[in-house]
């Protein structure tokens, strides 16, 4: 036996005593949750749909971690087999590194990917079935009505003073709801993007009593949107 | 109808496109479906500068007052460039690298074949999809809302671009510039037609990559290549939402592709003005466009160094064909800003200076946040675990070009990297906000791995580029 041939001898014998240290926990913890362990669980951990795209887990722990352990558990196993039994001498095709990396990832990507297809089949089911303004409503609830609501009573383009009880110091819900009526409301300028324009119109979302919101100014017309909010025209 | 009108419509951009690509001689005979795909890239680019242009020069938008000039345009160089090409060129050319007339072997049924239908039915559903929900969704996510859609709104009502009063206004233009093109083209504002762009541009990256990937390995690793691509979610996610980050992914990788094609090409100068435009255009669509094109200059050096048997001088004149493109269409809307005396970041909160000697403790949590990111979220599957194990097993058989992609990639962790611990964009890179900000920042050049998995993955086989083709 050369030294070098030594050298690898050892050095698997290493990586197998690390890959005991690292991974032994993680399969203990999935032993001892082996009762909530199916198949389709372990499936469904690599696509989360609505998630922000993190990946499931199993036992508390990130499903990638089980694939490089039984990934790595592959490779040192190869690493020993090579320079144990082989004599430094090379693999067998289907066993080498690459090829064993590369069938892990077709495998993570076939688990992903039938998981991905049944999260599509009920998103497109639903979406399918909704007309436009159901879609809307979906993501913006009243808001997106809202502001149709208030474009059907002030068509073209307005300057308008917005009031609302919102806190527009916090980013969610005021300050994102802002920016959608913004948005949504335009040609209905809420947010002085032409102020050399006086403002023509009052918008009141979101108040109590949206009358008394209403600053000391005569009106033309006053219509109200539900029971927070109006649209009042100012008198030229 | 709308359908219709806007098919007709996307004509033009891909038209401006494809003469630009005609009148350079690399897309003198490129396969027809790569010629669109860089021209739907160039074309959209251009589309936007020319938007810019005319509100530089003061004239209001109109779908009249931008497609007309267009179109008479499009016609006279149409006129020229069919009589070039009935006169001049040559039929087919390949690709460089490409080896042109070899005979296709009959395939039979065999593992190669189901792989090429799994990989193509595989590649069709997802391509379908990404159609599917960008037009079937509307823009609902707090970025695409208020600093891209809210713009092109404000574009399409106003027809014109008030840069000072406009919400973030130190961000570039290309994508609200496109989205009120839309809306012109509609007659009316659309909030699903305007992320037509997207898939759009997830089509077209598929393409020029598999052509690029056909020249470096076969065809079957080609597919495979696309099929990986689409195996990330967050690269199918955002070509579904309307977000800056696909589309500057898009010009980001394509500029550096081309950069590989010009180098392994023989009509060089060509394949490195179209990078050269590439990049260029990259700036115009997100801030970090700019400092991408300064990684692209120091990968164009390394290009330049490996040259070997070239003299300084030619050099020179290379390094000139890409950065006059890149930096003249750069410094359009630099100019613009500086004129309607924009600062370069506005008041981004993120570039604010904020390095001291504590600084340096936040390089644990910056790796941590990479790691975390590239080896246990959803958005990757395993291409980067796959991509770092090939480059580190195969590292002493990798060719000049994997290595060059590796670089790039390490430039481009490296610039962020720098930014986490100088700059507060570290809350986005390992701080408080990195779930919103990493992954897409990451986005940007993520597809560069699939071509080093593909070349590191084929080390002992793979194209090496030592010399000058034609002085070698």
């Amino acid at each position: 036996m050369n030294k070098n041939n030594l050298g690898h001898r050892v050095f698997s014998l290493v990586l197998g005593f690390l890959w005991i240290i690292f991974f032994y926990p993680l399969f203990k913890a999935l032993r001892a949750s082996s009762g909530q362990l199916s198949f389709e669980n372990i499936l469904r951990s690599f696509y989360l749909p609505q998630s922000n795209l993190q990946l499931g887990e199993i036992s508390g722990i990130n499903i990638h971690w089980y694939v490089y352990g039984v990934l790595s558990f592959f490779l040192i196993i190869g690493y020993y087999v090579k320079h144990h039994w082989l004599a430094g001498r090379a693999l067998p095709p289907c066993f080498h590194p690459k090829t064993v990396v590369i069938a892990f990832l077709a495998l993570v990507i076939a688990g992903q990917t039938a998981n991905r297809l049944m999260s599509f089949g009920p998103e497109i089911r639903y979406y399918i079935t909704k007309d436009k303004q159901q879609r809307y409503f979906s993501f913006f609830r009243g808001l997106h009505d809202f502001a149709r609501q208030c474009k059907n009573v002030l068509p073209g383009a307005h300057n308008a003073e917005f009031i609302s009880d919102l806190d527009f110091s916090e980013e969610v819900p005021g300050l994102f709801t802002y920016w959608c009526l913004s948005y949504y409301l335009y040609p209905i300028d809420i947010k002085d993007i032409h102020p050399q324009k006086s403002k023509d119109c009052v918008i009141v979302f979101s108040g109590n009593n949206p009358k008394s919101r209403l600053p000391r100014d005569s009106y033309e017309k006053i219509y109200l949107i539900g029971n927070q909010g109006l649209v009042a025209i100012k008198k030229q | 109808m709308e359908l219709y009108s806007l098919t007709a419509a996307l004509l033009i951009p891909l038209g401006l496109g494809y003469v630009v690509l005609r009148f350079l001689p690399p897309g003198k005979n490129l396969p027809f479906l790569l010629s669109l795909a860089l021209a739907f890239g160039l074309g959209t680019g251009m589309l936007t500068q020319w938007m810019l242009l005319l509100d530089i020069f003061s004239i209001r938008f109109s779908a009249n007052t931008i497609n007309m000039p267009l179109i008479v345009f499009l016609v006279f160089t149409g006129v020229g460039v069919w009589t070039l090409t009935r006169t001049r060129y040559p039929r087919k050319e390949p690709l460089p690298g490409q080896v042109m007339g070899t005979p296709q072997k009959q395939l039979r049924f065999s593992m190669k074949a189901l792989f090429v239908v799994l990989c193509v039915v595989y590649v069709v559903v997802m391509t379908a999809y990404v159609f599917w929900r960008a037009l079937s969704i509307p823009i609902e996510s707090y970025d695409a809302l208020v600093k891209i859609s809210y713009k092109a709104k404000i574009f399409f009502f106003d027809r014109k671009i008030h840069l000072l009063r406009l919400p973030h206004n130190y961000y570039p233009l290309q994508v609200p510039l496109l989205q009120s093109w839309v809306s012109f083209v509609l007659g009316r504002w659309d909030d699903y037609w305007t992320k037509i762009f997207f898939p759009l541009y997830f089509s077209s990256y598929l393409i020029i990559q598999f052509y690029f990937l056909k020249t470096i390995a076969d065809k079957y690793k080609a597919l495979m290549g696309a099929g990986l691509l689409v195996s990330s979610n967050l690269f199918i996610f955002h070509a579904t939402i309307a977000y800056m980050d696909f589309t500057i992914m898009y010009y980001n990788c394509v500029a550096l592709l081309l950069m590989i094609l010009w180098h392994r090409s023989e009509t060089k100068e060509a394949w490195l003005m179209t990078a050269g435009l590439f990049s260029g255009m990259m700036t115009f669509v997100k801030s970090e466009g700019t400092v991408y094109l300064i990684i692209h200059v120091i990968l164009l050096l390394v290009l330049l160094k490996q040259l070997k048997g070239v003299r300084l001088k030619e050099k020179i004149s290379h390094f000139l064909r890409f950065i006059i493109p890149s930096a003249g269409v750069c410094s359009i809307f630099s100019l613009y800003k500086i004129i309607q005396g924009v600062a370069p970041f506005g008041h981004d909160r993120r570039m604010i200076w904020d390095f001291g000697m504590s600084s340096i403790t936040r390089l644990p949590k910056v790796m941590a946040a990479y790691a975390d990111d590239l080896f246990l979220s959803g958005n990757w599957s395993l291409l980067w675990f796959v991509f770092f194990f090939l480059i580190i097993f195969n590292r002493k058989k990798l060719c000049f070009y994997s290595r060059w992609l590796s670089l790039a990639l390490g430039l481009f962790f490296l610039v962020y990297t720098g930014l986490a611990l100088t700059t507060r964009s570290f809350a986005y890179i390992g701080g408080e906000y990195t779930e919103l900000g990493l992954s897409r920042l990451i986005l940007h050049f993520f597809p560069l791995i699939i071509p080093g998995i593909i070349l590191a993955y084929d080390a002992e086989s793979a194209p090496v580029q030592e010399s000058y083709p034609g002085n070698g």
